[in-house]
């Protein structure tokens, strides 16, 4: 029986049809999938701001003087379709959305660390774990979303944010006890552990500035960080120090204000928009000036949708659609935009509130939902579909 | 700190050379020359993402065919939730005069489309890409045994299958009732 089904197997597929796949056209999803970087911090808005600015700064790419991102005059510009969440449906697993790791943590309220921190490059889920309550340091393990297993690096080490996960770098904010400017790396060829610290920069953070903003590392070559020019923290000069050299560090720009540039945006001219409108993935999306919803146009400036909902703000985005998070009301809760369907769906309950996810590539997502009262968080990582 | 156009390059060489034999696994698993090859695209768009770290660590052949496993499953429970459609196998007998081999192929691809995936993916693993027990499970992500007890069933359900009934039965049963 076993021998004759290996004969008919085989002979099932000995003259398959032409295939017409195009390997081109594979390597150039797989590069969209893989190029999208993009960095959630979740302590705030004005720390999401800044974040935006200085990354679109780095790369070149943000123009300045918007106002508040507001919709102007939406009920007499609405032209799409208006979906309110209301009327979103549960998501579908498989048709909707595909999770490829789901991780709860029920009590995060009693320093007990441990989530996913980030996705790498090559789709690793970055996990750490720690610290916990009086043990400032943190483990770390790299989980193959395939298998399930994870891989746990080498030692223990005093880490805060990811800030960068590539396919040979993984690049940690050191937790210091002064507050000074440092970076932990983990070399995945070698498996070993470094930490860098930029002595010019810490001067600057010592002597008239009790400390920095917020910091990055982009592409694995160089962190960012933004030091306050004034005392409220309202304007900051924009540095960056390379991850190899401890003595190169330059000043990018100085005197930024993220209240006035909010991020990378939507060259909407001449399709006679009014408000400003930022890019997420492949559309533009803008919040109503009420903060009762979110209008998406194309980047020529047609509708695809109004999606009106209470405390409503577009948190993340892929090829596939757009993740929205309500944070308040009977409609509290984590939604999606599917861009091929036009469907709202619901995939979440809501953020937890926990600082969670970091670098994340491609079209991957991870999103988070409260547990246990308000006191845990579950994580999933995983893609839209459309 | 990414991939270049070296690693492109050894990718594109890779999925050339990989792909006849992954559209076969996929065809065998789905009865569809075309679903195949979307989900053998599918497969090699994970695979190129995790392409650094396989290139590193080795077993990018093995990667590529759990990818598109993985991307059958998927499509298979999208399917079930939304549409259950018309089966077309271009191998299928279609008239009187076919030859028996064609008909055997077709009964056979009849034969697995009756059973359920993951023991449709067992058979297909073990007797065509001829993995064993452990490598098996490592594919589906579940135990040795599972891939034991599943593998034994969908034997048994084959061997039912394709020696009391007839082949012509089994070409009519698989043709309008295909469970995927």
């Amino acid at each position: 029986m076993v021998t004759e089904l290996q004969e008919l197997l085989r002979d099932t597929v000995a003259s398959p049809p032409p295939d017409h796949l195009d390997v081109d056209a594979v390597i150039g999803t797989g590069r969209r999938r893989v190029r999208r970087r993009r960095t959630t911090i979740a302590v705030g808005v004005g720390a999401v701001a800044v974040t935006a600015l200085v990354a679109g700064l780095v790369s070149g790419g943000v123009g300045p003087g918007v106002d508040d991102g507001a919709v102007a005059d939406h009920d007499k510009e609405s032209t799409g379709p208006v979906l309110a969440l209301a009327d979103a449906r549960p998501a579908v697993e498989g048709r909707d959305l595909e999770v490829l790791a789901t991780h709860t943590n029920e009590d995060l309220d009693r320093g007990n660390g441990a989530i996913f921190a980030g996705v790498t490059d090559d789709g690793l889920v970055v996990y750490t774990d720690g610290p916990h309550t009086t043990r400032n340091t943190t483990r770390v393990a790299l989980l193959d979303p395939a298998t399930g297993e994870k891989d746990w690096l080498p030692g223990v080490h005093q880490v805060e944010h990811l800030l960068f996960a590539g396919t040979e770098r993984l690049v940690f904010q050191t937790a210091t006890p002064d507050g000074a400017i440092g970076a932990t790396v983990f070399d995945r060829a070698t498996r070993t552990w470094s930490e860098i610290t930029w002595p010019g920069l810490d001067a600057g953070t010592t002597s008239s500035r009790p400390g920095y903003g917020e910091m990055g590392a982009d592409d694995g070559e160089r962190i960012w960080v933004t030091l306050p020019e004034d005392a409220d923290w309202h304007v900051f000069d924009l540095w960056s120090g390379s991850l190899d050299d401890p003595a190169d560090i330059r000043l990018e720009r100085s005197a930024v204000d993220p209240r006035a540039t909010p991020g990378p945006r939507c060259d909407l001219a001449g399709s006679g928009q009014v408000a400003e409108y930022l890019a997420y993935g492949p559309v533009c999306a803008a919040s109503y000036g009420d903060g009762a919803g979110v209008r998406v146009v194309t980047p020529s400036g047609d509708p695809l949708v109004d999606i009106r909902g209470e405390s409503l703000a577009v948190v993340d985005s892929t090829d596939a659609g757009l993740v929205l998070d309500a944070y308040a009301g009977e409609t509290a809760g984590t939604y999606a935009y599917l861009f091929g369907s036009g469907a709202l769906v619901r995939i979440g309950p809501g953020p937890s509130g926990f600082p969670t996810a970091g670098p994340i590539p491609g079209d991957y997502l991870i999103w988070d939902g409260a547990t246990n009262d308000g006191h845990g968080a579950t994580q999933w990582v995983g893609r839209l579909l459309d | 700190m990414g991939r270049d156009a070296t690693d492109d390059a050894e990718f594109a060489e890779f999925a050339t050379a990989g792909r006849a034999r992954l559209r076969s696994t996929a065809y065998l698993l789905c009865g569809d020359w075309d679903r195949a090859s979307d989900h053998v695209q599918e497969g090699l768009i994970r695979t190129y993402v995790a392409w650094p770290r396989l290139v590193r660590n080795g077993g990018e052949l093995a990667y590529a065919r759990k990818a598109v496993v993985s991307a059958f499953l998927d499509a298979s429970r999208k399917r079930s939730s939304t549409e259950r459609p018309a089966a077309e196998h271009p191998d299928q007998a279609s008239g009187e005069d076919v030859a028996a081999s064609v008909v055997d192929r077709a009964a056979l691809m009849a034969a697995l489309a009756r059973l359920p995936g993951r023991q449709r993916a067992c058979v297909v693993l073990r007797y065509f890409e001829e993995l064993d027990v452990r490598e098996t499970a490592h594919v589906l992500r579940c135990s040795e045994g599972t891939v034991k007890s599943q593998t034994s069933r969908a034997l048994a359900s084959l061997r039912s299958m394709l020696d009391d009934a007839s082949h012509d039965e089994l070409v009519v049963a698989g043709r309008e009732n295909l469970p995927w």
